[in-house]
């Protein structure tokens, strides 16, 4: 082995080692987001109610999924909405508060919920609105991530 | 008793009456002012929880005892007008926790902190040895290769192979 090849192995092995010390310390840029989820009364995306009487318990299960890279506070609203209600990722529903469900979910943790809801009045094409929200801690409040889901209800009397 | 002693001392005992009254009477439910109080002292646990966090604390633990006080709080509103008492006991239970995890968190955060630290210094030192370790062998490698040889080989004999 001639000098040259001894200094580029060298080299080689030395860039390895230090690049393998150094990764650790180099922060991972992934995507941050939250997830959101409803599911049905047996835990899977289907079988959801579409009528229910005046005051009648039904259950769903609610799925919340942290990828926001740090702990997050979450709560779970579900409000009582209709055809006119406007919800978006910018805008929360100005609406009833039906429920409120609360948890703290570790980074790249997952929570699921079951949920039993009821509602007191009639009306055909209800709309139950779920919406996540977050604690904001240099704000000190809570505020909306832009996550919502929902489903159409005919509530009978 | 004088007509004046005398509405003096009726007037006197409708101000008591009046006061009696309309001072509030002390329910046994549980108010608002617990709850919120319960809530801020969560809220206020779980910032403290996600700075320890940053700090490159293990928080798995904390955010398990908080969870635990927000289930106590969710189980206070929900028995608040069954039973008064145990709510108002769970929205203690569920502040204390909170308080708990505050306290908890600085020192979660504070050996985070150190631990992150360490991962630091001990990226640099390897780093450090790597380049200096590298730059001995480029230098003086030869020399110690050949004297590294000629130690391993010193008692070799060269025999003459003429047969």
């Amino acid at each position: 082995m001639n000098k040259q090849t001894a200094t580029i192995i060298l080299a080689s092995i030395t860039l390895l080692i230090v690049a393998a010390a150094l990764t650790p310390l180099i922060p991972v840029r992934e995507p941050k987001y939250s997830e959101l989820g409803i599911l049905g009364p047996d835990g899977t995306a289907k079988g959801y109610p579409t009528s229910v009487a005046v005051n009648q318990l039904f259950r769903l299960y609610g799925f919340v999924g942290n990828h926001e890279g740090n702990v997050e506070n979450y709560q779970l609203l579900v409000k009582l909405g209709n055809q006119t209600t406007v919800v978006n990722n910018a805008t929360y529903a100005n609406a009833p508060v039906l429920a409120t469900f609360w948890r703290i979910v570790g980074e790249n943790q997952t929570w699921t919920f079951p949920m039993n809801l009821s509602i007191n009045q009639a009306g055909n094409n209800t709309r139950i609105i779920f919406e996540l929200w977050s604690y904001n801690v240099p704000a000190s409040n809570f505020e909306y991530t832009g996550s919502w889901d929902y489903i159409w209800l005919n509530v009978t009397p | 008793m004088s007509l004046s002693a005398l509405w003096r001392c009726i007037f006197t005992i409708t101000l008591i009456v009046l006061v009696i009254s309309t001072s509030p009477i002390r329910s046994h439910e549980a108010d608002g002012g617990q709850l919120t109080i319960a809530n801020n002292s969560v809220n206020s646990a779980f910032s403290s929880v996600y700075y320890a966090e940053q700090n490159g604390g293990d928080v798995t633990a904390l955010v398990e005892k908080l969870n635990t006080a927000v289930s106590l709080i969710q189980k206070a509103t929900a028995e608040n007008a069954t039973d008064p008492n145990g709510a108002i006991a769970d929205l203690s239970n569920a502040t204390t926790i909170a308080q708990m995890v505050s306290l908890n968190s600085t020192l979660v955060s504070t050996s985070g902190s150190m631990a992150r630290q360490l991962r630091l210094y001990g990226a640099l030192g390897t780093v450090v040895a790597t380049l200096g370790i590298a730059a001995l062998v480029y230098l003086r490698g030869d020399r110690v290769y050949r004297r590294l040889w000629l130690y391993v080989y010193r008692n070799h004999v060269v025999e003459k192979n003429d047969e």
